[in-house]
């Protein structure tokens, strides 16, 4: 209970974006929006202004949400830990992103969506990080408290999925295939998505949250129901790292008394 | 094979660079999409010259002007003047856009 109370207060005080990060985020959500609704300007072949704007809109829409979630629940858990996490963009990866969204249109008809935005940059508050094992900043905690973002955009879209039970249309199918994407692109180990952060700070987490992570995006896409992709997502998740552990990670380590 | 490829990076990257721009702009069917995407390429080779500022450049000039001349070999639809100032308004932007603070990314 104290430690609510104190991650409460925390959040009161620390919980902000700075104006650099708020920068940061606009770019990304503009060109992530303009990306998933590239294809959508205009019915069929034809171009129409209007019908693109209002998908571009519904699309910019789609991604604050996802991303602010995502971000949130990052800093959240940061704050927990005792960090201060920053969104920085990742220029490159944005750009990367545009031009393989281009390339796709015109070769496929049919728009990539490659989402790899950015990631976040973790600083110890002082004070805060007394009395815990490593004051400054450690591998493992990074890579957890990175992680969380990938899976709070997999709980979106389990929430947007239920929702669509009743409320079915478009804008709800691309919020659902927007944040599986989203988290399956940030949980890959490439600097500075999330997953690397986990990657060079617990191979094994790594392992079990990668396969949870993809097994829930096929599993979330495919038509059954949200328990039973939940459900197996977790068994995969424990199957991929177990052999994992087997057939690879025993032979990197085999402890320190062979 | 690898002495040879620690001196000679850079020629081997500009020429890695010249066939993927070369690739890159054949494969796109409009002039539209191959400004935008030189427009995007130049802002690559901004933040590359970016982060090269007061460090050793000439090699990564030399890969950025490798791509350039591989895209414009390529491309067939559209103006090739156009592009190369495209390039040059997208490097200098994006250079613009790092180095006064507006943009600031993380690459690691």
């Amino acid at each position: 209970m104290g430690e609510l109370v104190d991650l409460k207060a925390k959040i009161k005080k620390y919980f902000k974006f700075s104006p650099t990060e708020v920068r940061s985020i606009i770019i990304s959500i503009i060109v992530l929006a303009f990306i998933i609704s590239f294809a959508d300007w205009g019915p069929g072949e034809e171009v129409d202004l209007w019908y693109g704007f209002i998908n571009l809109i519904n699309s910019i829409l789609v991604v604050t949400i996802s991303l602010l979630i995502h971000l949130s629940v990052k800093k959240i858990f940061a704050l927990q830990m005792n960090y201060r996490a920053e969104y920085n963009l990742w220029t490159f990866g944005l750009l990367g992103c545009l031009v393989l969204a281009f390339i796709s249109t015109a070769l496929f008809k049919n728009t990539w969506w490659v989402l790899a935005a950015g990631g976040v940059m973790l600083q110890h508050i002082a004070g805060h990080r007394l009395g815990h094992y490593r004051y400054d900043i450690s591998y493992y905690e990074t890579g957890w408290i990175s992680i969380t973002g990938p899976i709070a955009n997999i709980i979106l879209a389990v929430f947007f999925k239920g929702m669509s039970a009743f409320f079915y249309n478009s804008l709800i199918v691309k919020a659902i295939t927007f944040n599986l994407l989203f988290a399956l692109y940030n949980a890959l180990p490439i600097p500075p998505l999330d997953g690397s952060r986990m990657f060079f700070g617990d191979r094994l987490s790594y392992v079990m949250t990668f396969s949870f992570i993809v097994a829930a995006v096929i599993l979330l896409w495919i038509d059954i129901p949200i328990w039973i992709a939940l459900a197996g997502s977790v068994l995969l998740a424990l199957v991929g790292w177990l052999l994992y552990y087997i057939f690879l990670e025993k032979g990197f380590w085999q402890g320190p008394y062979p | 094979m690898a002495v040879k490829y620690m001196y000679n990076w850079a020629e081997y990257f500009f020429f890695i660079l010249l066939i993927i721009g070369f690739l890159l702009s054949l494969l796109t069917p409009s002039a539209v999409l191959s400004y935008a995407l030189i427009f995007c390429l130049g802002m690559m080779g901004g933040r590359l010259m970016f982060e090269r500022k007061n460090k050793l450049q000439f090699p990564y000039y030399l890969m950025i002007i490798g791509l350039l001349i591989g895209y414009l070999l390529g491309a067939y639809y559209g103006n090739r003047n156009i592009m190369l100032i495209l390039f040059i308004i997208g490097a200098f932007l994006s250079y613009y856009l790092h180095d006064s603070g507006i943009i600031r990314d993380v690459r690691y």
